[in-house]
């Protein structure tokens, strides 16, 4: 009897009939894309995500134990790659009476490593398998929405503080978290010209130089987190100029999220002022966050000041700043207590809003949960000033700030949508038996 | 558009949004207005005939950097006389006129000048204090309190004061700026007491 083999034999030797059985199908070879694509939609790739997720929060969790929470966040879940010390695992030795730190580190995959990852999965197990159904694509739309939110906020969000005594007006927020040098001309009379560095260029041993700068400065040491100590005889101050000649800044541990004092870190730093293009040097300072933090200006009355080419310039470091087009005049800070006891009922701050550029003049209480919202940063009452003639803001820029809550409608809408199609569905199909 | 399309497009708008926000931080530049505290006190202490004499200016910023010339020519031309019925002697600078208020709040004062013929014009005062209680740095850190600035230490006098030569005197100038004083603070309490003429 012939079979599909005789076919084969008569298919080679002459053309095909159409009476003939169908010749079988040469198996394609695989594209290479097409399996990656597969690869990235699988089920398995998501389980394996959640599952590091997990385990990145559960090291960033006992890290906090020695580091503050801002330092955790960038480094764990605002990075691509993180390079975990063995020594966060001590908190499970020395519960055993071993307490000798553990030394190495290894790397894993950072928050945005898996975030992504974790989007990417989602997009191309859409594209490949999901038919459109609203319910499931509401739904997921809505977690791509929360995930690029962390992206937007940890890219873009800035948090920072203001703080303003009654009576007078700010202009400026700072950020606690990152510092600045400033190079100040205060030669003018209504104006003082600033050139700000940022920190991440005040790297020990670096030589700063700019065309904006009169000198160019040495970054001669920078702690993250320090405090000032008197210098006594017969110690001598490694400043020639300025607070550092009474005063030295001694490094200190940053401040850890376990700590139950919650201080700020007071970054400090020793600079060495050179003529530009040369090893001349005009002078040596130190300067400090602790010099320029609002309601505490006793450290001004010594400057850090040089003279060049004719010119006063001061440096300073400072808690890095955002200047507004707008300012802040506070009227009066209010702290009402439940009668007869110090438990804070409510404070709140009335301020006067004028941004002259957009004819903005009005007043505007803020207090606890009712922030001011105004041209894109949000103004909370934080906290204040500890004799009550103050107040400080939490100023939050996030372009991203409504995300999580689109995010969170779409996945409920989309749950209840989906789960309302299966049940109809069912429903339909018992009805019909 | 084919699903790969349609994930390559999404996928380079979201790698664009994490890029465009990795921006290198650069060093800045950008002016600022100087800071304009709304009040300003003019002082000068000068020691003599075994007092020290307080001779004070205050008010709103505006005023005091109107008048700071006329105080600074009043301050010139004090002269001393311990056999004089009046040790202490000045010329008045123009429009400026003597009050006949001596105590303020149980303070005794030496004399009391206005620099306009109004009731509300700027005060200049006159008091004195003998003994330790004229010392400089705690007179100074008495006007920071009435003008909400935190106290000196000794280390720091010398560069939030100026000396200055009023014919062989040595006198020290103070100039404060700061918010809205609040009450009258307690004289220093190192001996002198309330003052007297």
């Amino acid at each position: 009897m012939a079979d599909a083999t005789d076919n084969v034999a008569k298919d080679s030797s002459g053309p095909r009939k159409d009476t003939d059985s169908p010749r079988p199908l040469a198996k394609a070879a695989p594209n290479p894309a097409m399996l990656f694509f597969q690869g990235l939609a699988s089920l398995r790739l998501t389980v394996v995500l959640l599952f590091l997720g997990s385990l990145l929060v559960f090291f960033g969790t006992l890290a906090q134990v020695d580091q503050g929470i801002w330092q955790i966040m960038s480094k764990y879940f605002r990075s691509f790659i993180v390079l975990i010390p063995l020594d966060i695992f001590t908190v499970f030795s020395s519960r055993h009476g071993i307490d000798e730190p553990i030394a190495g580190l290894f790397p894993f995959p950072g928050g945005w490593t898996i975030g992504f990852l974790l989007l990417a999965n989602l997009l191309a197990a859409h594209a490949l398998r999901f038919r459109l159904r609203v319910g499931i694509l509401t739904l997921h739309a809505g977690l791509v929405i929360l995930l690029l939110s962390e992206f937007i906020t940890g890219v873009f969000a800035i948090e920072m503080r203001m703080d303003i005594t009654e009576g007078s007006s700010s202009n400026y927020a700072y950020d606690i978290r990152e510092a600045e040098l400033i190079v100040v001309d205060t030669s003018g009379e209504e104006e003082d010209r600033v050139v700000a560095i940022p920190q991440s260029k005040l790297i020990e041993g670096q030589v700063i130089q700019h065309e904006a700068l009169p000198f160019d400065i040495e970054v001669l040491s920078f702690f993250e987190n320090s405090k000032l100590e008197k210098i006594t005889p017969p110690k001598q101050s490694e400043a020639t100029f300025g607070t550092g000649l009474f005063y030295e800044a001694v490094d200190q541990p940053v401040a850890a999220g376990t700590g139950t004092d919650q201080q700020v870190d007071s970054p400090a730093a020793y600079f060495t002022l050179r003529q530009k293009g040369t090893d001349s040097t005009i002078g040596t300072c130190m300067t400090s966050c602790a010099f320029n933090v609002p309601f505490r200006d006793d450290w001004e009355t010594i400057p850090q000041r040089q003279i060049v080419d004719g010119k006063p310039y001061e440096v300073h470091l400072r808690y890095r700043r955002y200047y507004k087009p707008y300012s802040l005049y506070l009227q009066d800070f209010s702290f009402d207590k439940y009668p007869g006891t110090e438990t804070a009922r409510n404070f709140s701050s009335m301020v006067h809003l004028t941004d002259p550029a957009r004819g903005v003049d009005r007043e505007v209480l803020i207090w606890m949960n009712h922030p001011l919202r105004y041209q894109g940063e949000t103004f909370f009452q934080s906290s204040f000033k500890p004799d009550e003639t103050g107040t400080v803001l939490q100023v939050v820029r996030n372009p991203g700030w409504l995300m999580p809550y689109i995010s969170c409608t779409m996945i409920s809408l989309g749950l209840i949508i989906h789960f309302t199609q299966t049940l109809s569905k069912f429903l339909r199909r018992e009805l019909a038996k | 558009m084919s699903n790969h399309r349609r994930f390559l497009l999404l996928a380079t708008c979201i790698v664009g949004t994490l890029l465009s926000g990795c921006a290198k931080e650069e060093i800045t530049e950008y002016t600022v207005d100087k800071p304009k505290p709304p009040y300003r006190l003019l002082a000068a202490m000068v020691p003599q005939l075994e007092k020290t004499w307080f001779i004070r200016m205050q008010g709103p910023r505006t005023d005091i950097e109107q008048n700071k010339a006329a105080f600074d020519t009043f301050v010139a031309s004090l002269q001393f006389d311990a056999n004089a019925d009046n040790p202490i002697q000045w010329k008045l600078p123009d429009g400026w006129v003597e009050s006949d208020k001596k105590t303020v709040g149980g303070f005794r004062r030496y004399a009391t000048l206005k620099v306009g013929p109004e009731a509300e014009s700027t005060e200049v005062v006159v008091t004195s204090l003998e003994g330790a209680g004229g010392s400089i740095l705690p007179n100074v850190n008495r006007y920071r309190r009435q003008l909400g600035r935190p106290p000196l230490k000794q280390h720091q006098l010398p560069y939030a004061v100026k000396k200055q030569m009023l014919g062989d005197i040595e006198i020290t100038r103070v100039d404060i700026k700061g918010k809205r004083p609040a009450a009258p603070s307690a004289l220093p309490s190192h001996g002198g007491g309330p003052m007297s003429q």
